[in-house]
């Protein structure tokens, strides 16, 4: 068992957990877990049961574009057409 | 978001919506202390020998929202753990406990977590109005650890155990999450390659009925 990360090691780090995205994003672990859940956020799982891994940079650059597509209005399913899932 | 630590978001999380803790709630306070007294161990400032405590090094800059349980410890040393419990439960009046709340409350303030505002019957005291969005991070954070597979830190583990213990959980969680969150607990603390969770979460327990036994 570890110790939680500091803002500034999450910051630096390529590979960032769905609870380190939260602290991120600002961004609720329901709406992160429902994005993971229709494939919106790519990930890495090494296997079933095990943490799973979000590339910082991109992932946060995601959610940041799914916000603004929210914002503009965009339904999840027009969004979900939009990022082609 | 902020880095917040153990007690900044225990405290964040039982401040209620007038940003105090009720002198009623007996549990909130010794679970503040305790979560006080486990970030200083977690941190390896003060060491825990056969219920003495005793200090490690030097209480860092960054946590002086602790020097009233530092500097007790420092000036008792070796000091049994129940009297550091007694100095923040069995008193005549609040004043150490508020001691405490007032600094780890100001610490929220600087960094822009809560509010400070005068309250009281003649506006005597300081209360901590919770930033809502800087609490439903702590929320959130507990629930993408402990609701998800994998790994988990002893800070989140710490958080929920103080949480529990203080009977706030039921005030973030639904039933069903409720369930979820306890059995998942249960799992980590069962899992033998988590044994330091295990002793995270039993040395709430033993914390808590030490707590217990010398409120009462």
């Amino acid at each position: 068992m570890s110790r939680q990360r500091s803002m500034e090691a999450i910051q630096a780090s390529e590979y960032v957990t769905i609870g380190e995205l939260v602290r991120l994003t600002g961004t609720r672990y329901s709406t992160l877990k429902f994005y993971t859940e229709e494939g919106f956020l790519p990930f890495e799982q090494e296997e079933e049961r095990l943490t799973r891994r979000y590339p910082r940079e991109k992932t946060v650059e995601r959610i940041a574009y799914i916000r603004s597509l929210r914002e503009q209005g965009r339904t999840i399913p027009e969004i979900r057409e939009v990022l082609g899932k | 978001m902020n880095d917040l630590s153990l007690t900044q978001e225990y405290l964040l999380c039982v401040l209620g919506n007038k940003g105090k803790v009720s002198s009623f709630s007996i549990e909130k306070g010794m679970c503040l202390a305790a979560a006080g007294l486990l970030e200083l161990l977690m941190d390896r400032v003060v060491r825990l020998d056969n219920e003495k405590l005793s200090v490690e090094k030097a209480l860092p800059e960054e946590k002086k929202y602790l020097r009233s349980i530092f500097y007790f410890i420092d000036q008792k040393q070796p000091v049994n753990f129940k009297k550091v419990v007694e100095h923040y439960t069995i008193t005549f009046t609040d004043k150490n406990i508020n001691e405490l709340i007032d600094d780890v409350g100001s610490s929220l303030a600087v960094c822009g977590c809560a509010k400070e505002e005068k309250g009281g019957l003649f506006g005597g005291k300081t209360h901590y109005i919770p930033d809502k969005e800087a609490m439903d991070g702590v929320i959130q954070n507990i629930r993408a650890e402990l609701l998800e597979d994998g790994e988990i830190s002893e800070d989140i583990v710490a958080l929920a155990a103080l949480l529990d213990k203080s009977g706030q959980i039921k005030k973030y969680f639904s039933a069903y999450e409720k369930d979820d969150l306890k059995k998942r607990l249960k799992e980590i603390k069962d899992n033998p390659q988590n044994e330091m969770i295990k002793a995270v979460s039993d040395y709430i327990e033993t914390l808590f009925v030490m707590l217990v036994v010398a409120a009462t």
